[in-house]
């Protein structure tokens, strides 16, 4: 006597029954006295039979039934037939599969967080959204940072280029998901570059505000350089999660990598001039100017700012 | 108003006879000083043609001429008076060139700078084998409107005289200048200017074109030839920086002491021409009707400054207002159109130079009168060394102040003062701007 589990698929989705198999056999179809009852209009009353050989094989027979069956894809006549497990067997619109219940299942397969965070927008009205949101937050914020008066077509191009590059991100990388991953993930795709819109509009005006207020501009530009990094990692990491199967570590590893290298790249330029190539005859100093209303530090006294001042003469010569 | 030194450099040596319309042949005799020309005398000043030297600054390597200008000798033993601007090459890099003369015979010798003053633009050299005849300076003052010769050698294509009336001293300017009413040309700098009766009244230095040029004034050469001087050439860049500390030192102090008149800008009061030597000019684009900023504007420069080498000045003095309004943009987006950068007025290197070093902050807000009235004041402090010559600074100072949807922007730049005076004047200029 074997236990078996048979999978059966039909067009309520899937159901699973455990079961006992001797010599006797058991019956499958459409009757209330069937072992395995399958509620299909095509299945016969009474439609297969399955029992055990008494050297332990499978036996799989058609008893005779009106639409037939099929065993991996091949027509199931009257005979018996030696059943492999796994194996699908057809039988009306229902599909059916038998498995060992002694082999045991694959280890659970690791849940990660970044599947999690894409089906909270699993349904429709909450990815439109979420779309919506990030086509708008884009275009305000681009908005606040040009220097030019309202546009009412200039918005509509702003949150048009933010949707195709949403859409095309998706399909391209959903493209390569299919190939390295096996599932496109689009979906998820679109609700990472909805995210991705959101944070980095949202980061830009939050460093603004704080590089106005530093008033520094080294200080500034390592605070704009860091933020933008650590969004970037973000972003490769959920990106890796939805395209490739790489383990949680080695995805921060090489989206680490990455970023590293691309920043090195753009500044080597810089990091490889020599100080007489770097010399200017203007000022550098902080950009960012916002309205009074942002401006969060306190000021100092003209005698507090000059004391301070008279530091840039003791300054050594580069 | 922008002054070109008359100096010619390498490959400008293209050109424009002035023909001396006065000058027609008289021999001239004597071994001691020129012989004066009467007044009426049209013949006499061919003689004077012989008394301007080409001077040379030579590149060895390059084995030609990187530089010429004019210079005459003022005594018997061969002191030759010129423009420190024809042998500034000479003096930033001793090591890189030599200094020769050519007669107008076309005899040649080396020439030995005994000393400079880069503040009037005058040098003193010695000459090997100095000629028994030498121009003398003049003892009278010169009238307006008398006749001044001037003498050189244009763009290397032979002694000229140009004639043309002294219209007194050059206004907006700090230092005496004389404003000769003549053309100068490239290659006369350093020569002599004299008067009818042939004694020198000053030294061609400079022009700005149609026929106005300007000339040191004689007391200068003849001052800088008195302290007869020898400088090493070790000390140049020391003297330099010394000679540039005692000018600047009253005429800055001067202007940290002085009352500064009120002059009006944009609704307020401010100064502008705080002294004769500075100059304003303003303006606004009220007539542009596609402005998304309103903006009235005002610049002002002292006439003033230090040519030290072709990539080298010192001494500018300029400020500046600005008054913006937004007209159709919001409050963030006028001012994300401010770009708070300052430039050197004055040119550098990286030879010559440190990069800018800031401070910025923000100044402690003044009660606001109304709710509405929410403003802030940034300055912007920028201090940059001259790397030889310590102890002098160039400094560049913003003012912001801005409200939603104005802005007040008032800008000092001064170059090569010390850093005592630099507070002093930076404290006053924020004081008057505020």
């Amino acid at each position: 006597m074997r236990s078996l589990v048979a999978q059966i698929t039909d067009k309520d989705g899937v159901r699973i029954q455990r079961f006992n198999l001797d010599q006797q056999g058991i019956s499958i179809g459409r009757s209330w006295n069937s072992d395995i009852i399958i509620q299909d209009r095509f299945v016969d009353a009474e439609h297969l039979h399955l029992s055990l050989s008494d050297d332990g094989k499978l036996l799989l027979e058609d008893l005779s039934s009106t639409n037939g069956s099929q065993l991996n894809g091949r027509s199931l006549r009257a005979t018996q037939k030696n059943y492999a497990l796994e194996s699908d067997v057809r039988l009306g619109d229902t599909l059916i599969r038998f498995f060992d219940a002694d082999v045991s299942v694959a280890p659970a397969a690791l849940r990660s967080k970044w599947f999690v965070l894409a089906e909270r927008f699993s349904s429709w009205p909450s990815l439109l959204m979420l779309t919506i949101v990030a086509a708008f937050v884009h275009t305000i914020v681009n908005e606040l940072r040009t220097t030019e008066p309202v546009q009412l077509d200039v918005l509509l191009v702003s949150a048009a280029g933010v949707l195709a590059l949403i859409l095309v991100w998706s399909l391209v990388l959903g493209f390569i998901a299919k190939l390295i991953r096996g599932e496109s993930n689009a979906r998820a795709l679109w609700v990472l570059a909805c995210l991705g819109v959101i944070v980095a509009n949202v980061f830009t005006i939050a460093i603004l505000v704080l590089r106005f207020n530093l008033q520094d501009q080294v200080v500034g530009q390592w605070v704009s350089v860091l933020c933008f990094a650590a969004f970037a990692v973000w972003l490769l990491v959920g990106t890796f999660s939805y395209i490739s199967s790489m383990s949680a570590k080695r995805k921060w590893l090489v989206s680490l990598l990455v970023v590293i290298s691309a920043y090195g790249l753009i500044r080597s330029d810089d990091l490889l001039r020599e100080p007489h190539q770097s010399w200017r005859s203007f000022t550098k100093t902080e950009a960012a100017t916002l309205p009074p209303a942002l401006l969060l530090r306190q000021g100092v006294s003209l005698d507090e700012y000059q004391n301070a001042a008279e530091d840039l003469f003791d300054a050594k010569p580069e | 108003m922008d002054k070109k030194r008359i100096i010619a450099v390498l490959n400008f040596a293209v050109c424009l006879w002035l023909y001396g319309l006065q000058a027609q042949a008289q021999s001239i005799g004597g071994d001691s000083a020129t012989p004066r020309p009467g007044d009426n005398d049209t013949q006499s000043f061919e003689a004077y043609y012989d008394q301007v030297y080409q001077i040379r600054v030579v590149s060895p390597q390059a084995g030609s001429k990187s530089s010429i200008g004019s210079g005459f000798q003022v005594s018997s033993d061969g002191l030759i008076v010129t423009n420190y601007h024809v042998v500034s090459s000479f003096v930033q890099a001793p090591q890189n060139h030599r200094i020769e003369y050519q007669s107008h015979t076309g005899q040649k010798g080396s020439l030995e700078l005994l000393d400079f003053d880069v503040i009037h633009d005058l040098a003193v050299l010695r000459h090997s084998s100095p000629s028994p005849r030498y121009l003398e300076f003049s003892s009278d003052l010169l009238a307006k409107g008398e006749t001044v010769y001037a003498l050189g050698n244009p763009r290397d294509f032979g002694t000229s005289l140009v004639k043309g009336p002294n219209n007194g001293m050059v206004e907006h300017s700090y230092n005496d200048q004389i404003l000769f009413s003549g053309s100068l040309n490239p290659g006369m700098s350093g020569g002599p200017a004299v008067n009818a009766s042939g004694r020198v009244v000053g030294v061609n230095v400079a022009t700005a074109g149609s026929q106005l040029s300007f000339l040191v004034p004689a007391k200068n050469a003849l001052d800088l030839v008195n302290a007869a001087r020898a400088i090493d050439r070790a000390d140049y860049q020391a003297e330099i920086a010394s000679q540039i500390k005692q000018w600047q030192r009253p005429r800055v102090q001067e202007l940290i002491d002085n009352d500064w008149a009120v002059e009006k800008f944009a609704g307020n009061d401010l100064f502008g021409e705080i002294r004769k030597d500075f100059q304003c000019w303003g303006q606004t684009n009220e007539s542009n009707k596609e402005r998304d900023i309103a903006s009235v504007s005002k610049s002002c420069r002292a006439g003033n400054s230090v040519y030290l080498d072709s990539s080298l000045s010192a001494g500018e003095l300029y400020f500046s207002f600005d008054h913006l309004r937004a007209v159709t943009l919001n409050s963030l987006q006028f001012t994300s159109a401010i770009r708070p950068w300052m430039s050197a007025n004055n040119s550098s290197n990286y030879d010559n130079s440190t990069s800018y070093r800031c401070h910025v902050d923000f100044l402690e807000g003044e009660e606001p009168s109304q709710k509405n009235d929410a403003h802030y004041t940034r300055i912007t402090t920028c201090i940059r060394e001259f790397k030889k010559m310590p102890g002098l600074y160039d400094s560049l100072l913003m003012l912001e102040r801005i409200n939603g949807l104005e802005q007040f922007v008032s800008h000092l730049s001064i170059s090569a003062i010390e850093r005592d005076q630099i507070s002093q004047l930076n404290r006053k200029f924020i004081e008057e701007s505020l």
